[in-house]
C-alpha cells in the first residue's frame, strides 16, 4: 500500500536535490560544499548594507535620502539575486524531461508530483531569502543587543520592515521568473518552449546582472525622484523601498509600498494560476514531444579555409564554434560576462546627479576596450567548461598536434567570434561620434589591442576547448582576479587615453601601431611546444572555486 | 502458451509476411472466455506524432508466464508501443488492457504491478546505485527494511556490490543497465517490460540476464522482451510479435513462423518480414567508399 505522504516526502527531497545538481556549478563536485559557499557569499552584501543602514538610520531625518539609497541597494540586490537564481535554475523550476521519464514509471499521483515540486520551490526560495538576509539580520541583531535598542519599538519596526521588504523583493524576483516560465509553458508548444528557453534565460540573466551592477545609478534616489519619477514605478526595488515607509513615509513612497505589495500578490496569483493550469499539460506534452532533429544550415567554411591551416586546427575551430553557437549553458555563461561588461561600462560612463544623467566622454571611449576585455576573458573562462566530456575521446584517439592546434584555433575563434563582432557593434557609434576616418582608426586600434589581449590571455592555453573537466584552481583564480583588476582599472582607460594621444600625435602613434602590428604578426606565427594537450583523465580534478 | 488451430491469414500489402495473430480476432476479445487468461491485451493501439503514424492499429496479447518477444527494425514503432504500455505516452487510439482492465482507468494500480527497463538509461547521475534503488522502493511504497535488504541483495547478485556507493554518473552503460534491471525487479512485479535491457551488458551478465528471464517466467511473471539480438529472442521467447513501419507483420511462436515461412531461423524470418536490404552488398559499398 502506497503512503502518499511518504511519497511526497521522497519527491520533495528529490526535487530539492535537483536544484543543486547543476553541472554549471562544478561538475562532480561536492554539492553541499558548493551550496554553502554560494549561500555564504550571498550573505556578505547584507552585512555591509545593514551596517550602512544602521549608521544612516542613527542620523535621523537628515540621512533620509541616504537611508533610502541603502534600502534601494538591498532591495535591488535581493531582487536581482533571486531573479538570477531562478533563471539559473530555469530548467529545474518545472520538472524536466528526465524527471518525467524516471518518475512516470512509478505509481505517483499527479497532485503529489505537483505539490512536492511546489514545496521544493518554496524551500529554495526560503533558503535564498535566509541567505540574502542572514548577514543583515546578524548585524542588526548585534546592534540591537549592543546599543540597547531592543526596547525601542520604532527601531525594531524599522529593522523588521527592512528584512520583510528584502524578503518580499526576493520573492518577487523569484516569482517573476516562475510566472514567465508558467506563461511560456501555457502559451507555447514544448518544442517552441525548449527552443526559446535558452534565449529567455540569457536575456533574463543579462537583465538581472544589469539591474544589480547599475545600482550606483539607482541608489541616487533623491535625483531619481526629482528628475525621473517614472523610474520609481518601473523598477521593482523602488517598490520594496517604499514598503519600508508605509507607516511614516511620504505619499509617493507610501504609494510605492502599497504598489509593491499589490504586485507581489499579483505575482503570487499569476504563479498559482499559470503553474496549476500548465503543470499537467506540460507533463503530458513533454513526454509526447518527439526528440526533434535540428536541421541546421550547413556552415560556410570556405572563407575560413585560408585562416585554418591544418586539419587539426580546423577540427578544433569548428568544434568549438559549434559548441559556442549551440550549447545553451555555454552561451549563458558568455552572456553573463557580456552583460557584466555592459553594466560596468554603463556605470563608468553614466552618472546621475542634480543635472540628470551625464556621460563621461573618456569612459565612453573606454567602453569598447572594456567590452573586448570581458569578451576575451569570457571566452577564456567558458572554454574551461566541458561539453559532453565523455565525447572527448574523439580528440584523444586521433594523433594530432593538439597543443598547437588548440591554442591557435581557440584564439582565432575568440578574435573572429568575440572581439570582431563586439567592435563591429561599436563601429557605427564611433563613426557617428568621431567621423568616418577617426572612427575607423579607433576601430583599428581597438581590434589590434583586442588581438594582443587574446594573445596574452591565451599565451599558455593548452587544451582543446570544452574537452577538459579542469576548472581553474586557486592559483589561477588569484591570477584571474589580478588580471581583472588590471583590466578594469588600467587596460580600458589607458587604451582610451592612447586613442586621444594618438589623435594628437599621429606620427609617433603610427610608429607604435606599426610596432604593435609587427609584434602581433610574430605572435600569430609563434609555435608552441609540441607537448601533449591536456585532456580529462587521471589527473586530479580541481573543480571548486575555493572561495573560502 | 495457447495457440489457435485456424490457418494463418495472409495480407495483400505484406506479400512475403506471415500475419498471424496468436490472440483472438479483433472485436471478439473482450467478451470471450479467452480474455480471462490474458495478462496484457493491446487493441488497435495507434500513435500519431504531428501527422506521422508511428504505431498503426497494433493488436497483440501476452499471456501470464509468457516471454513475448517484440521485434522490429529501428524506427518501426517498438519503443513507442512500449512507452504507451509503460504510461510514458498516451495512445492516439486504441486500448491497453491489463488483466482485463484498461490501464488508463487506474494507472497507479497498473504501475504497481509493472517493472520496466527502458531503452535509454534515464537516471539521476548524482545518486548512487543503492540510493536510486532506495528511491525506487520508497516511491513504490515498499517497507524500508525490505527496500534495503532487496536492494543490497540485488546489487550483490548483479555484481554491483563494490559500486553501490558510486555515483550513477560514473557508471558504465552496462552498470546502469544492471541498476535499472534491479529497480525493475525490486518490487516483484507481475509484468515486466525489458526494452533492450541487455544492451551494454558483458557476456557473463548477458548470460545471467537470459537465465533471469527464464527464472522469472518460471515463477509466473509475464515478460515483454524487446531486443535486436535475434538469437537470444529465439532462445528465450515463447512467442514473438514483429512490427514493421508501425504495423504488426507477424505474431506467433518462433517454431510456427519457421514452419510457415520455411526458413531456418528467426534472423532470416525477420530479414524477410521487414524487407531488409542485401546487407552484404551494402557492406561492400561502405568498404568501397572509404577506399575511394
Amino acid at each position: 500500500m502506497i503512503s502518499h505522504r511518504a511519497q511526497f516526502g521522497e519527491l520533495y527531497r528529490l526535487f530539492r536535490q535537483r536544484f543543486v545538481e547543476s553541472d554549471a556549478l562544478a561538475p562532480n563536485a561536492d554539492y553541499n560544499t558548493n551550496l554553502w559557499q554560494v549561500l555564504s557569499v550571498l550573505a556578505v552584501p547584507g552585512m555591509w548594507a545593514s551596517m550602512v543602514f544602521v549608521s544612516t538610520l542613527l542620523r535621523g531625518a537628515e540621512g533620509m535620502w541616504e537611508l533610502r539609497g541603502v534600502r534601494v541597494f538591498f532591495a535591488d540586490y535581493s531582487f536581482a539575486v533571486a531573479g538570477f537564481t531562478a533563471l539559473f535554475e530555469w530548467d529545474m523550476l518545472f520538472p524536466e524531461r528526465r524527471d518525467f521519464l524516471v518518475l512516470t514509471l512509478f505509481p505517483i499521483r499527479m497532485r503529489d508530483l505537483f505539490a512536492s515540486k511546489i514545496a521544493a520551490l518554496g524551500a529554495l526560495l526560503s533558503v535564498l531569502t535566509l541567505a540574502i538576509n542572514a548577514g543583515a539580520v546578524f548585524v542588526l541583531l548585534l546592534v540591537l543587543i549592543m546599543n540597547g535598542h531592543s526596547h525601542n519599538l520604532a527601531f525594531l519596526e524599522t529593522v523588521a520592515t527592512f528584512v520583510i521588504s528584502s524578503a518580499a523583493a526576493t520573492a518577487f524576483g523569484f516569482l517573476l521568473v516562475a510566472v514567465l516560465q508558467g506563461l511560456l509553458i501555457n502559451m507555447t508548444s514544448v518544442r517552441i518552449f525548449r527552443r526559446i528557453s535558452p534565449w529567455v534565460q540569457m536575456a533574463g540573466m543579462s537583465m538581472m546582472v544589469l539591474s544589480f551592477v547599475l545600482f550606483p545609478l539607482f541608489v541616487n534616489i533623491i535625483f531619481v525622484a526629482a528628475l525621473y519619477p517614472a523610474w520609481l514605478w518601473w523598477f521593482p526595488p523602488y517598490w520594496f523601498t517604499g514598503m519600508q515607509e508605509l507607516s511614516d513615509g511620504s505619499a509617493v513612497f507610501h504609494s510605492l509600498g502599497r504598489f509593491g505589495w499589490e504586485m507581489l500578490g499579483a505575482a503570487l496569483l499569476a504563479f498559482a494560476l499559470t503553474w496549476a493550469l500548465g503543470f499537467a499539460r506540460h507533463y503530458r506534452r513533454t513526454l509526447e514531444a518527439e526528440d526533434s532533429v535540428s536541421r541546421l544550415s550547413p556552415p560556410r567554411d570556405r572563407p575560413l579555409a585560408w585562416l585554418l591551416r591544418t586539419p587539426e586546427e580546423r577540427a578544433v575551430f569548428h568544434f568549438s564554434r559549434a559548441i559556442v553557437a549551440r550549447s545553451p549553458k555555454h552561451r549563458l555563461f558568455l552572456a553573463c560576462y557580456g552583460s557584466a561588461g555592459v553594466a560596468l561600462g554603463l556605470v563608468l560612463a553614466i552618472s546621475l546627479d542634480e543635472r540628470g544623467l551625464t556621460f563621461s566622454a573618456n569612459s565612453l571611449r573606454a567602453f569598447p576596450f572594456l567590452m573586448t576585455f570581458f569578451v576575451v576573458s569570457g571566452f577564456r573562462a567558458v572554454f574551461q567548461f566541458p561539453s559532453e566530456l565523455a565525447s572527448n575521446w574523439a580528440f584523444q584517439i586521433a594523433e594530432g598536434r593538439w597543443s598547437v592546434a588548440a591554442r591557435s584555433a581557440a584564439r582565432k575563434l575568440v578574435d573572429l567570434g568575440g572581439v570582431l563582432p563586439v567592435l563591429m557593434a561599436f563601429l557605427p557609434l564611433e563613426i557617428f561620434e568621431w567621423g568616418a576616418r577617426l572612427g575607423l582608426l579607433h576601430f583599428a586600434v581597438q581590434a589590434m589591442a583586442g588581438a594582443l589581449l587574446t594573445e596574452l590571455l591565451f599565451w599558455n592555453f593548452d587544451k582543446v576547448p570544452f574537452t577538459c573537466s579542469y576548472f581553474p584552481g586557486k592559483v589561477n583564480l588569484a591570477l584571474l582576479i589580478a588580471i581583472y583588476l588590471y583590466g578594469f582599472t588600467n587596460y580600458s582607460f589607458r587604451m582610451a587615453d592612447f586613442e586621444v594621444w594618438a589623435a594628437q600625435n599621429p606620427l609617433p602613434a603610427l610608429a607604435i601601431a606599426s610596432g604593435a602590428a609587427g609584434v602581433l604578426a610574430l605572435l600569430w606565427r609563434r609555435e608552441t611546444r609540441r607537448e601533449a594537450v591536456r585532456f580529462d583523465g587521471s589527473e586530479p580534478a580541481i573543480q571548486t572555486l575555493e572561495l573560502s | 502458451m495457447t495457440r489457435s488451430s485456424a490457418s494463418p491469414p495472409f495480407t495483400a500489402d505484406l506479400p512475403t509476411t506471415v500475419f498471424w495473430h496468436q490472440g483472438l480476432p479483433p472485436g471478439n476479445r473482450s467478451t470471450s472466455a479467452g480474455v480471462q487468461s490474458l495478462m496484457l491485451e493491446v487493441r488497435g493501439l495507434t500513435k500519431r506524432f504531428r501527422g506521422l503514424t508511428a504505431v498503426d492499429h497494433v493488436d497483440f496479447v501476452v499471456r501470464p508466464g509468457e516471454i513475448a518477444g517484440y521485434l522490429g527494425p529501428n524506427g518501426s514503432g517498438k519503443s513507442t508501443t512500449v512507452k504507451m504500455l509503460a504510461g510514458l505516452l498516451h495512445p492516439t487510439e486504441g486500448t491497453i488492457l491489463f488483466e482485463g482492465r484498461e490501464i488508463r482507468q487506474d494507472p497507479i494500480a497498473f504501475k504497481q504491478k509493472l517493472g520496466y527497463v527502458p531503452e535509454e538509461p534515464n537516471l539521476y547521475g548524482y545518486l548512487t546505485g543503492l540510493e536510486y534503488l532506495q528511491l525506487a522502493g520508497r516511491l513504490r511504497g515498499m517497507d524500508e527494511t525490505q527496500v534495503n535488504r532487496r536492494a543490497n541483495e540485488l546489487l550483490e547478485l548483479l555484481s554491483l556490490r563494490e559500486a553501490r556507493w558510486g555515483l550513477l554518473s560514473t557508471y558504465s552503460k552496462g552498470m546502469k543497465q544492471r541498476v535499472l534491471i534491479a529497480a525493475a525487479l525490486l518490487h516483484d512485479p507481475e509484468f515486466l517490460i525489458f526494452d533492450e535491457a541487455q544492451s551494454g551488458l558483458d557476456i557473463a551478465n548477458s548470460l545471467l540476464f537470459r537465465h533471469l528471464l527464464h527464472a522469472l517466467a518460471a515463477r509466473g511473471r509475464t515478460i515483454l522482451y524487446i531486443s535486436h539480438i535475434l538469437e537470444l529472442v529465439e532462445k528465450v521467447c515463447s512467442h514473438v510479435v514483429v512490427i514493421y513501419r508501425g504495423k504488426i507483420v507477424a505474431d506467433d511462436s518462433v517454431h510456427r513462423l519457421r514452419e510457415l515461412m520455411s526458413l531456418p531461423n528467426l534472423e532470416e524470418i525477420f530479414t524477410q518480414l521487414v524487407h531488409q536490404d542485401d546487407m552484404e552488398a551494402r557492406a561492400r559499398e561502405i568498404a568501397a567508399v572509404i577506399q575511394a
